[in-house]
């Protein structure tokens, strides 16, 4: 078991012909993904690594007799609304959005429309989703041969608003002996479409996952929802929590920027040091180093036991 | 300022096409639509490389598969390898 993917999971590639696509496409066909189709309007009978290419989501189900499981968006933040709604509308129930810079009333009215049609938006300004030696959506841990020695399977679930740190912490995991379930890359903007606290119940109900891994940073309230749902969730899987930018709270540092557009920090609740606060007041550990972070998720497990 | 500028093209990539499909009018076509960084266009049927684009290569080698075996050549100026089938 795992969440979201699973090995005979179809996923289309939506902007295929664009200079990060090619590559996305290429690793996670390397890894063993199922990439049926992409889309770029203008671009219809073209291949990209023997994928073909549509002008439309509609003209990928037709061409394949059915709707593909998922959709990577990777189109400019101009474009990226039409892109998912034309995606969500024709059916597809999980849309990975990898495009920054996106406007947020833009994500807001993509979020609404999957909400409404009963599909999942992760993302965006995320690297995707993976299934250690299963399925890889999106650029998460890069070429195939890379991402495999970074993930392997487990029962770990990594959720993380930098993609880079999904990697990261799943290859610090990975060298513990602890593999992963999955592993989500969330977003670092300050809309996204799947939080924490909403992709919890994905693991909750997932055999494979006993224990829960968050890369967070200051800024939004993700932390403070999660920390809420699993006081009131009575959650069965024990969560240790990395947080970064821990130096923002500092006199020297405050109103420094940090990175991913969600870490503006808007008020007392949004600093690391109130997230961690609620984080253990949840039962939530919060680890200052990475290295820090299997010996953990070890004891967390152990007490669990 | 123009001549500085041709000076930091291609410092990383460089792309040789060989002479025997440089007047091929289908395949400029198709290496330029192939490219998702537009490194080739084409130039009165001729395969014609623009060169303020080459340090944009993603290494995709989508260029490789258009082309028949050996005629194009992606150089990785960095580490002295080179992309070709």
């Amino acid at each position: 078991m795992s969440v979201l993917l699973s090995e005979d999971f179809t996923f289309i590639v939506q902007g295929i012909t664009g200079r990060e696509a090619v590559n996305l496409t290429r690793e996670c066909l390397d890894y063993g993904s199922k990439v049926v189709g992409g889309v770029t309007p203008g671009r219809k009978g073209r291949e990209v690594h023997g994928v073909p290419v549509f002008d439309t989501v509609e003209q990928v189900t037709e061409a394949l007799g059915y709707v593909p499981d998922g959709s990577v968006v990777t189109v400019p933040p101009a474009f990226t609304k039409d892109a998912v709604f034309e995606a969500i509308v024709r059916g597809v129930k999980l849309v990975v959005i990898v495009t920054e810079r996106i406007p947020r009333r833009d994500v807001a009215e993509m979020v609404e429309l999957a909400d409404r049609y009963g599909a999942r938006i992760i993302g965006p300004n995320c690297l995707g989703v993976i299934v250690p030696e299963v399925c890889k959506m999106g650029g998460i841990g890069g070429p195939a041969k890379d991402a495999a020695k970074a993930y392997t399977p487990g029962a770990i679930g990594v959720m993380s608003r930098s993609g880079g740190m999904t990697t990261e912490i799943s290859s610090t995991l990975t060298a513990a002996g602890l593999g992963q379930s999955t592993a989500i890359s969330i977003g670092g903007d300050a809309i996204i479409g799947s939080t924490y606290a909403e992709l919890m119940p994905l693991f909750e109900a997932d055999e494979q996952t006993e224990g829960i891994v968050i890369y967070t940073e200051p800024g939004g309230r993700m932390e403070a929802q999660l920390s809420e749902w699993v006081k009131e969730n009575d959650s069965r899987l024990p969560i240790v929590a990395f947080m970064a930018g821990r130096f923002m709270d500092s006199e020297e540092m405050k109103g420094m920027s940090f990175g991913h557009a969600g870490t503006i920090v808007e008020g007392k609740e949004d600093t690391a040091t109130e997230k961690i606060a609620r984080l253990e007041a949840a039962g939530i550990p919060v680890v200052e180093r990475i290295d820090e972070i299997p010996d953990a998720v070890k004891d967390k497990l152990g007490a669990k036991v | 300022m123009e001549a500085r500028s041709k000076e930091l093209e291609a410092v990383f990539i460089e792309v040789e096409v060989d002479a025997s499909i440089a007047t091929d009018a289908e395949l400029a076509r198709k290496l330029a639509e192939v490219c998702p960084v537009d490194i080739f266009a084409t130039d009165d049927g001729h395969v014609a490389i623009v060169r303020s684009n080459l340090d944009e290569c993603v290494l995709c080698e989508l260029c490789l598969d258009a082309a028949p075996d050996g005629t194009v050549r992606v150089k990785k100026l960095y580490d002295g390898t080179e992309l070709v089938r």
